[in-house]
C-alpha cells in the first residue's frame, strides 16, 4: 500500500472527479448526440416539405441538392441525398448518392388524404430551417383557400451499413425524399470527444495537484507535531507547538499536545531533581564519612584488627558513593543535559590500559586485543574510561571458566568501532532487549551470586550516547557475547590533553 | 608551603586540614566565600583549595574574580553539585583541578603535589627511596641500577605509594587514584597489580629475597617500605 497519507488523498481525489468527470462527459456527449440527430430529423423533414412543393427539372434539382446540403451546414455532399417522385411514384429525380439498397416502400410514404389535410406533426417552433415558411394557422380563418400543406414524416433506415435520417414528404404534386447520413454529425461528436479524451487527464493531473496541495495545508499542523516531537527528543521536554491560527480542530489537538508535554516536563523535572537532589544531598555526609574515615585508618596502628575494619567499612561507603554518583549521571542524561566536555581522547592507550586491567583483573581469562595505535576521539576523559570499565568488568563477571575475553578496533574513513566479545553462559532474548535498562540483571546475575547494581550499562549507553556514539549488544549462537562501540574519529589535529590528565 | 581552604563544611574541613597539615602544610582555613575572596585576593598562597557551594560568594565566582585581577595562583575545586557542569564551568574559568565530592585527602594531596611540581617546570621529576628510581617524565623505573620495565598501572602504583614511604594506603584509595573513580570498589584488582610488581622485581634477580620494598598491610592495603 501506498504509505503517504498526503499522496493517498491526491489519488483519491484525482480518482473520484475522474468517475465523476467521465460520467459527466458520456451523458453530456450522448445529451448532444440525441439533440443533434433530433435537429437532423427536423431539418430534413422541414427541406423535404418545402421542396416537395416545387417543380424543377434535373439540374434543377441538383441545384437544389447543393442548396439544401449547404442550409444544412453538410460539408460532404456525399452524406446528402435526394430523391423525387411524382405523385404516381415514378422517379423524377435521384441523386447520384442515393444508395441502392436505401428503398423507400409505398407504404413507408406518409398517406396524402383529402383536400384538407391533417396538420400531422407540428413543426418544431424553434430551430425551423431558414427559408422554411411554415403555412400560419391564421391562414385557416381566411376565404381564400390555401395550397393544402403537404404531408410529412421521418423515418430512419440502414443502407450500405450506415444509417440514415430521411425526411419525406407528400404534396399535392410530388413526392419528396430527403435522406441524411448520420455519419455527417458523427465527425462533430468525434471533435467533441476528442476534447474530453484532451482535458480529462489534464482536469485528473490538476485535481490531483490540488488534492496533494490541500492535503499539504491541512497536514502541517500534523507536521509541526512531529517537528516538535523530534525537537523533544533531541533537545528536551521544554518544546511547544505553536499555535497561531490553526484551524479549530488542529487547535484543539496542539491544546491537548502542549498541555500534555507540561505535565509530562513536570513530573519530569520532578524525578529528576528528587534523584538530583537525593545524590547531591547524600554527597556532603558521604564526604564527611570518608575523609573522616580515611584519618582514622591513618591514626591507628597500621595492621591492627580495627584498622582492617575501618577499611572495609570504607568500602561500603565507596560503592554508595559510586552508586549516588551514577544515579545522578542518569538523572541528567534523563534531563538531556549530560555534557561531556571532551578533548582529544587517546583511544588506543585507554584501550590498552584496559587490556592490562582484565588480564589483571582476570588472570583465569585467555585476554586478546588487537588494537590500532594512535587512535584519537573527541571524548571526555572522566565519563568514557567508565564504560570501558563498566564493559570489561561484565565480560569478567558474566564469562565461563576458562573462557576468554577480546578487545577489537576497527578504524574506518570517520569512524572507530570498538568491539569487546567474551565467551558467555548465554543470556535468554527476553533478556538481552533489557541489557540497557535500568537496574536490570540477568537471573544468571543473582544465581551465581555476581555483585554489581544493575546501573553500569544503562549509564554506560547514557554516557555513549552523550558522546554522539552508539553501543549495541549482540550474542552469537556460540554464546560469545559483542559490545560493539561506534565513535566518530576526532577530525581535528590531536592536541595535548589536558596536563591535569596526563599526571593520573 | 601555604595553602588556603574555602570550605563551608565544618567536618569535611576540619580533616582535610588535618590531613594537609599532616603531610607539612600550612593551611589558612575560610568558611564562607566572602572572606574566602578577601583572603584569596591578599596572595601569599601557594595554592588555592576552593569549594564551589558556599555561603556568601560561591567558589565559581571566587574564581573567576581572582582570574580576572590576574591572580593566577593554582586554584582545584570541589564540589558537590551537578559535578560534570561545574567540572566544565570550572575548568574554562581557569582552575587547574578538580575534585567530586566524596573525595580522598590523599587524592587532593597528591593532586597538589603534581600541580606544584608542574609549576616548578618539573624539576622534581625524579623520585628515588633508597634503591628504587623512577622517572617521571621517561617513566624509567630502576631497581637496584637495574630497569623494570612497568606498565601504565604499576607505575602509577609504585609512584603513588613511594610518595609517602611508611603510609598505609588502602585499596579503595589506590583503586581510585590508579584506576578512577568508577572502577569496581570489589575487585582485586590491586592486589594482582602489586603482585606484578613484586615479581618483576625479584626477576631481575638483583637484591636479596624479601627485599621487596611494597609492604602487605593486611585487611587495610599497602604501604612503601620506610627507610630506617
Amino acid at each position: 500500500m501506498i504509505q503517504s497519507f498526503r499522496l493517498r488523498l491526491a489519488l483519491l481525489s484525482a480518482l473520484l472527479s475522474g468517475i465523476v468527470l467521465v460520467a459527466f462527459g458520456l451523458s453530456t456527449w450522448w445529451l448532444i448526440r440525441g439533440i443533434k440527430l433530433d435537429r437532423m430529423d427536423h431539418d430534413v423533414r422541414a427541406q423535404a416539405e418545402r421542396e416537395s412543393q416545387r417543380t424543377r427539372d434535373a439540374a434543377g434539382w441538383q441545384r437544389t441538392e447543393a442548396s439544401v446540403a449547404s442550409e444544412m451546414g453538410l460539408r460532404n455532399p456525399r452524406h446528402l441525398a435526394l430523391m423525387v417522385q411524382d405523385t404516381s411514384g415514378q422517379i423524377l429525380y435521384r441523386s447520384a448518392g442515393w444508395p441502392a439498397s436505401l428503398d423507400v416502400a409505398q407504404q413507408q410514404w406518409p398517406a396524402q388524404t383529402a383536400s384538407q389535410p391533417e396538420p400531422g406533426p407540428p413543426p418544431r417552433p424553434s430551430g425551423a430551417v431558414q427559408g422554411a415558411i411554415p403555412p400560419s394557422p391564421a391562414d385557416e380563418g381566411e376565404s381564400v383557400l390555401p395550397a393544402p400543406r403537404p404531408v410529412s414524416r421521418n423515418l430512419t433506415l440502414f443502407a450500405d451499413g450506415r444509417q440514415w435520417h430521411i425526411g419525406l414528404a407528400v404534396s399535392m404534386h410530388s413526392r419528396m425524399a430527403v435522406a441524411v447520413d448520420s455519419a455527417s454529425i458523427d465527425a462533430e461528436m468525434k471533435s467533441i470527444f476528442t476534447a474530453f479524451l484532451v482535458a480529462l487527464p489534464l482536469c485528473l493531473v490538476l485535481t490531483g495537484l490540488g488534492g496533494w496541495w490541500i492535503s499539504l495545508r491541512a497536514l502541517r499542523p500534523v507536521k509541526k507535531l512531529t517537528a516538535t516531537a523530534r525537537r523533544i527528543n533531541a533537545e528536551g521536554l521544554d518544546q511547544r507547538i505553536q499555535s497561531t491560527r490553526e484551524d479549530r480542530e488542529f487547535g484543539e489537538l496542539i491544546e491537548v499536545f502542549n498541555g500534555m508535554l507540561e505535565r509530562l516536563e513536570r513530573s519530569f523535572q520532578q524525578a529528576y531533581r528528587f534523584s538530583a537532589d537525593a545524590a547531591h544531598e547524600l554527597k556532603t555526609p558521604l564526604a564527611i564519612l570518608q575523609g573522616q574515615l580515611e584519618r582514622a585508618i591513618h591514626s591507628v596502628e597500621d595492621g591492627s584488627p580495627m584498622q582492617a575494619e575501618l577499611s572495609s567499612i570504607l568500602d561500603e561507603v565507596r560503592r554508595l558513593s559510586t552508586i549516588s554518583r551514577k544515579l545522578l549521571l542518569l538523572a541528567q542524561a534523563d534531563a538531556g543535559s549530560l555534557n561531556p566536555h571532551t578533548a582529544p581522547f587517546p583511544l588506543s592507550k585507554a584501550l590498552a590500559d584496559l587490556l592490562e586491567d582484565a588480564s589483571m583483573l582476570a588472570p583465569h581469562l585467555l585476554v586478546t586485543g588487537e588494537i590500532e595505535p594512535n587512535i584519537t576521539i573527541a571524548a571526555d576523559a572522566n565519563l568514557l574510561p567508565q564504560v570501558f570499565h563498566n564493559l570489561i568488568s561484565n565480560a569478567i563477571k558474566y564469562n565461563v571458566k576458562q573462557g576468554w575475553i577480546r578487545i577489537e578496533t576497527k578504524r574506518t574513513q570517520d569512524q572507530v568501532a570498538v568491539q569487546i566479545s567474551n565467551t558467555s553462559y548465554g543470556i535468554s532474548l527476553l533478556d538481552q532487549a533489557k541489557i540497557f535498562n535500568r537496574f536490570f540483571r540477568a537471573d544468571a546475575a543473582h544465581s551465581r551470586k555476581v555483585e554489581g547494581t544493575g546501573l553500569g550499562l544503562s549509564v554506560s549507553r547514557e554516557i555513549v550516547r552523550a558522546h554522539g556514539g552508539d553501543i549495541t549488544f549482540h550474542l552469537s549462537e556460540e554464546n560469545v557475547a559483542f559490545f560493539s562501540l561506534v565513535f566518530s574519529l576526532d577530525k581535528s589535529v590531536p592536541g595535548p590533553g589536558r596536563p591535569d590528565l596526563q599526571e593520573r | 608551603m601555604n595553602l588556603l581552604l574555602v570550605e563551608d563544611e565544618k567536618k569535611i574541613a576540619q580533616f582535610v586540614c588535618a590531613g594537609l597539615r599532616e603531610q607539612s602544610f600550612a593551611v589558612d582555613h575560610c568558611d564562607n566565600g566572602t572572606t574566602g575572596f578577601e583572603y584569596a585576593s591578599r596572595g601569599g598562597y601557594d595554592l588555592i583549595v576552593l569549594d564551589i557551594m558556599l555561603p556568601g560568594r560561591d567558589g565559581l565566582s571566587i574564581l573567576k574574580g581572582l582570574r580576572k585581577a590576574g591572580n593566577a595562583t593554582p586554584v582545584i575545586l570541589l564540589t558537590a553539585r551537578n559535578e560534570l557542569d561545574d567540572r566544565i564551568e570550572g575548568l574554562s574559568l581557569g582552575a587547574d583541578d578538580y575534585l567530586a565530592k566524596p573525595f580522598f585527602v590523599e587524592e587532593l594531596i597528591a593532586r597538589i603535589q603534581a600541580i606544584v611540581r608542574r609549576a616548578s617546570g618539573d624539576r622534581n621529576h625524579l623520585l628515588e627511596v633508597g634503591d628504587l628510581h623512577l622517572d617521571r617524565l621517561s617513566r624509567e623505573v630502576t631497581w637496584h641500577g637495574e630497569s623494570v620495565d612497568m606498565t601504565g598501572r604499576e607505575f602509577n602504583l609504585i609512584e603513588y605509594l613511594m610518595r609517602s614511604p611508611g603510609r598505609v594506603f588502602t585499596r579503595t584509595q589506590i583503586l581510585e587514584h590508579v584506576w578512577g573513580y568508577d572502577f569496581d570498589p570489589s575487585t582485586n584488582v590491586v592486589d594482582v597489580c602489586i603482585q606484578r610488581i613484586r615479581r618483576k622485581m625479584t626477576s631481575i634477580g638483583v637484591g636479596s629475597d624479601g627485599d621487596s620494598p611494597i609492604e602487605s598491610v593486611r585487611g587495610v592495603g599497602y604501604r612503601f617500605r620506610k627507610l630506617a
